[in-house]
């Protein structure tokens, strides 16, 4: 009788052992594959060169719309001294002209936009595939700045500029306070 | 519409540039007392020392907000008849519906035109 118990205990130690063996190897699976998921994000590039590259091209971008901005109503404002009749006309080729170049930060800042362009469309790809792989849901977030700003964003309606295809057209609002 | 060009206006954005462009505006139609506030607090405290004729708001600002100011300036018993326009890139209909039921007397989307900001400063502010 006893020699049986023993008998069927260690056969139910050998069947958990074996399980747990096989857990552990699926574990080990599942952390290689990891691993290997998130080398495939190539996060260090991603901190290193990437994201403060976007940050730099993105504050060129910010200086050069605002100098332009500035030099394009600097000359607008001028023009609007000028006298008028041909005694301005020197003035307002000048101040025209330099309107026309300031408008050239279109160009560059174009070729700005399209490398952060590049980037964030680099990273949705290494992101979607990594979401699929380890099947990842969203935690509510956990920064209270974060949850701060989304509360007052709410609160106050600061939804911000709307794409052009759902915006209320200024037709439809002037209806609204007819 | 016969507008009263002496009347004083504040011009409420965080961003100068848009400042300066209702100021050019404003200028264009012939408004000489034109003052300016970078947020609603700063707008409030103006307002608290100068009679305005007109307001003329951005919505997003910080620390106060347009629509806080807004509410503010209608809950002020020596404030809530004072003309406000809302000039915003919040162009989703739950603002508008928002502002107006604040009390707001028209409401612009950025980007507008001058035509635009004279026809409503008319409409608000016409006799």
């Amino acid at each position: 009788m006893a020699k049986a118990q023993r008998k069927d205990r260690s056969e139910v130690q050998d069947f958990e052992s074996a399980t747990i063996v096989s857990e552990l190897m699926q574990i080990a699976d599942y952390i290689t594959s990891m691993r290997e998921e998130i080398a495939a994000l190539r996060p260090n590039e991603m901190s290193r060169d990437r994201i403060p590259m976007a940050h730099e091209e993105l504050s060129s971008v910010l200086q050069a719309t605002a100098g332009a901005t500035d030099r394009i109503m600097a000359a607008a404002e001028a023009l609007l001294l000028l006298p008028e009749g041909p005694a301005g006309r020197p003035g307002l080729d000048e101040h025209v002209n330099t309107i026309f170049e300031a408008c050239a930060f279109q160009d560059i800042t174009g070729q700005r936009i399209s490398k952060v362009v590049d980037a964030l469309q680099s990273f949705e790809k290494r992101l979607d595939r990594f979401i699929g792989a380890v099947r990842a849901r969203d935690a509510i977030s956990s920064d209270p700045v974060e949850r701060a700003r989304q509360e007052r964003a709410e609160t106050l309606l600061l939804n911000g500029p709307q794409d052009a295809a759902i915006a209320t057209s200024q037709d439809d609002i002037d209806a609204l306070f007819a | 519409m016969a507008l009263d060009l002496s009347m004083p206006i504040l011009v409420v954005d965080d961003y100068q540039t848009m400042v300066r462009i209702i100021r050019n505006l404003l200028k264009q139609l012939g408004f000489e007392e034109v003052d300016d506030a970078s947020d609603g607090t700063a707008a409030l405290a103006r307002m608290k020392g100068r009679k305005y004729g007109l307001v003329i708001s951005d919505w997003n600002m910080e620390p106060m907000t347009g629509y806080e100011l807004l509410r503010h300036v209608r809950a002020d018993e020596g404030l809530r008849t004072t003309p406000f326009i809302m000039v915003t890139a919040e162009s989703k209909t739950e603002n508008v519906i928002a502002a107006k039921k604040a009390g707001v007397n028209n409401y612009i989307v950025k980007p507008f035109n001058a035509a635009t900001l004279k026809s409503k400063i008319e409409a608000v502010c016409g006799s």
